[in-house]
């Protein structure tokens, strides 16, 4: 009896849910697809920040050379096109021609080296600790370039008072990797 | 045909549009992109060597000792300095050239105080060029009396592919001659 009572009800919800669902749910994939790009750029950020050489095009040379940690400005130069580009740890990018003959296209990275520089002088100010190359640049030289591609660099250098620089190498992971 | 009978003809045509199935590819293509690409900067990240070192490299200074009032009336003073005997190392595509840094500034023209060392085959010879080197500076400080600085002034030429002028660098500073590698530019 009861059965019978509640059949018409339970019809009526099942053809008010029929309708509900018959309409077209343009909005959907919106919720998802936003919280799935949210995800995305997350693990993207927290990637990137495990090593500054991951998206960085420079391939370095396999040699073995001494282990340095304390080196704060970090460059990868890389020849691309007609350009030489060159990224730094913190994601800048700077750009010029392959064959540059004045100092005019360097400018603002030589900018950029004279604000890393300070900053580090302020960070060893404040902490009142300074590392030994706390102002080495380290350049990731790709292996298709040429000493006339790194040479602006060192004038950059030079311009913005880096007196200490080094070439960075990839220790070979087999054999004898002292220096 | 009426106005509300067209209107209710394009909707029902909308609604019958939208309500293929028509995104559910795109829906389920787009993530499996993104989630490939995320595992590949992963892969990427896990499959990059955490082994890495330098070849230091100077550059030379002008000493400007600043005035220490303080306690402790600290003293800046150069360690070593460049002079007109100071070894240089001119690197081309055919051999290594060396002397005295005056043979490649005031005496450039004259051939009899450049030493050669020359590549075999296209390759640097190195040892040879360290062992003679060796012998060179040795024998200038018995009979010249130069003092034997453990500084060096390399110049390769632009040619020279940067991975030479890495080992070259770095060939040279683990040899017991020289300390201080400075990298110069603008003979050639």
């Amino acid at each position: 009896m009861e059965r019978t009572r509640r059949t018409p009800q339970w019809s009526e919800a099942c053809v008010r849910a029929r309708q509900y669902l018959a309409e077209p749910l343009a909005w959907y994939p919106f919720p998802a697809a936003i919280s799935f790009f949210l995800v995305l750029l997350l693990t993207a950020h927290v990637i990137f920040g495990t090593t500054s050489r991951l998206g960085t095009p420079s391939d370095v040379i396999t040699f073995p050379s001494e282990s340095r940690k304390d080196s704060a400005i970090w460059i990868s130069v890389t020849p691309i096109g007609k350009e030489i580009v060159v990224a730094t740890a913190d994601r800048k990018v700077f750009r010029w021609p392959l064959e540059v003959r004045t100092m005019e296209p360097l400018q603002p990275f030589i900018k950029y080296l004279k604000a890393a520089v300070a900053k580090e002088i302020e960070a060893a100010a404040l902490q009142k600790a300074a590392y030994e190359h706390q102002t080495t640049a380290v350049i990731a030289a790709d292996q298709r370039l040429k000493y006339l591609h790194v040479r602006p660099l060192i004038y950059a250098f030079a311009a913005a008072g880096i007196a200490d620089y080094a070439f960075e190498t990839q220790n070979p992971l087999l054999g004898d990797s002292r220096p | 045909m009426s106005l509300s009978t067209t209107f209710r003809s394009k909707i029902s045509r909308t609604k019958k549009r939208l309500s293929e199935p028509r995104g559910i590819i795109a829906v389920g293509v787009i993530p499996c992109l993104g989630l490939f690409a995320v595992l590949t900067f992963c892969i990427r990240a896990i499959a990059l060597s955490n082994v890495y070192g330098v070849i230091p490299v100077e550059m030379p200074v002008v000493s400007a000792p600043v005035d220490d009032p303080a306690y402790h009336n600290y003293k800046e003073e150069p360690r070593q300095g460049i002079t007109r005997f100071t070894p240089a190392l001119v690197l081309t595509t055919e051999a290594f050239y060396f002397g005295d840094l005056n043979s490649f500034s005031a005496n450039l023209g004259d051939i009899r105080d450049k030493y050669a060392v020359r590549h075999v085959d296209g390759e640097p010879q190195l040892l040879n060029l360290i062992d003679t080197m060796g012998k060179w500076i040795t024998d200038r400080a018995a009979h010249d009396n130069v003092p034997m600085d453990k500084l060096l002034v390399l110049i390769p030429s632009g040619d020279i592919p940067m991975p030479i002028v890495i080992q070259v660098l770095a060939g040279l500073k683990k040899s017991p001659l020289f300390e201080h590698v400075i990298l110069g530019s603008g003979i050639i």
